[in-house]
């Protein structure tokens, strides 16, 4: 699941839909919240939304059922059909880190029969190295870390 | 506008990286996530690491600055090396202990399996999507 070049460390998922590049686009970044793993949020209340602006420059938040924003990012560069890159600035201690950029780029490519291989990398994990010791800390609070991996090692068990 | 995060370890952040990826390779996806849970249980041994977080440490410096014996940060030390989150090196006649990057392959992981269930997700939602529009209205 990974390639990686030099330091750079990321994560690369793919998967193909029976859409057409520009559905396939548009659902990816206007419903977000439909397909979002819900118990993800920074937010102090429920999530009830995940707005990406379409534009460049546009933010990337969550807006909790008590209608409070919290920022996850911006978008680094909108080209619908075809690519989306989106800025993840969500540290290891799970809050909106301004200073920290990690890289999600999003492209959809026109695959047979009408359908669309969407690809995902997280670019530039290694910018949390520096926050190791703050990710150590959060596997202590409850909505942390712990659940999500608990469930994960669980899986790959 | 991207900012690197630079280490302040005399080890250079690219060393650390590679280091951190080659173990990643090594121990594989899910040898390593469990063991890192294991070690994080204990709360004297998350101290351990908040307190490596600084620099480098001795065992000794690490037992006058925590409320357990020496053996008992010795005994912590080895469950934290063998999860893959310190490790050891001597200088001189000491040996010191540092956080070990591998703790990003840790991160890396979360991700992976964060995105992977968004794309399940994401795949289900464009399906019933597909049938919607095939339809008739």
């Amino acid at each position: 699941m990974s390639a990686e070049s030099g330091t750079e460390i990321m994560v690369h998922r793919q998967v193909s839909v029976p859409l057409t590049p520009q559905r396939a686009f548009t659902l990816f970044t206007a419903r977000m919240t439909e397909f979002w793993p819900s118990e993800h949020s920074i937010g102090s209340s429920a999530l009830a939304e995940v707005v990406v602006e379409p534009r460049e420059g546009g933010r990337w938040f969550e807006r909790g059922a008590d209608g409070s924003e919290c920022d996850w990012g911006r978008v680094a560069e909108w080209t619908p059909p075809g690519r989306v890159v989106l800025l993840w600035q969500i540290g290891a201690d799970w809050k909106f880190d301004p200073d920290l950029e990690t890289e999600v780029e999003v492209t959809f490519t026109e695959e047979p029969g009408g359908r669309t291989l969407l690809e995902l990398r997280h670019r530039h994990l290694e910018r949390y190295g520096d926050q190791a010791g703050a990710m150590y800390a959060v596997f202590d609070s409850p909505g942390g870390w712990d659940g999500t991996l608990a469930a994960f090692v669980a899986l790959a068990a | 506008m991207a900012r690197v995060r630079h280490d302040r370890a005399s080890v250079s952040l690219d060393e650390r990286l590679t280091t951190a990826y080659r173990s990643f390779r090594l121990t594989g996806m899910s040898v390593s996530a469990s063991a890192v849970l294991d070690a994080l249980g204990d709360a004297n041994r998350r101290a351990i690491l908040e307190r490596l977080t600084g620099g480098p440490l001795a065992v000794g410096v690490l037992a006058d600055r925590l409320p357990i014996s020496r053996p008992a940060v010795s005994q912590h030390l080895r469950v934290l090396k063998e999860a893959g989150l310190v490790t050891e090196s001597s200088v001189g006649t000491r040996r010191l202990y540092r956080i070990d990057s591998a703790g990003l392959a840790v991160v890396r992981e979360y991700l992976d399996g964060f995105w992977g269930s968004a794309l399940d997700n994401f795949a289900r939602l464009a399906e019933a999507e597909a049938e919607r529009k095939e339809r008739p209205a």
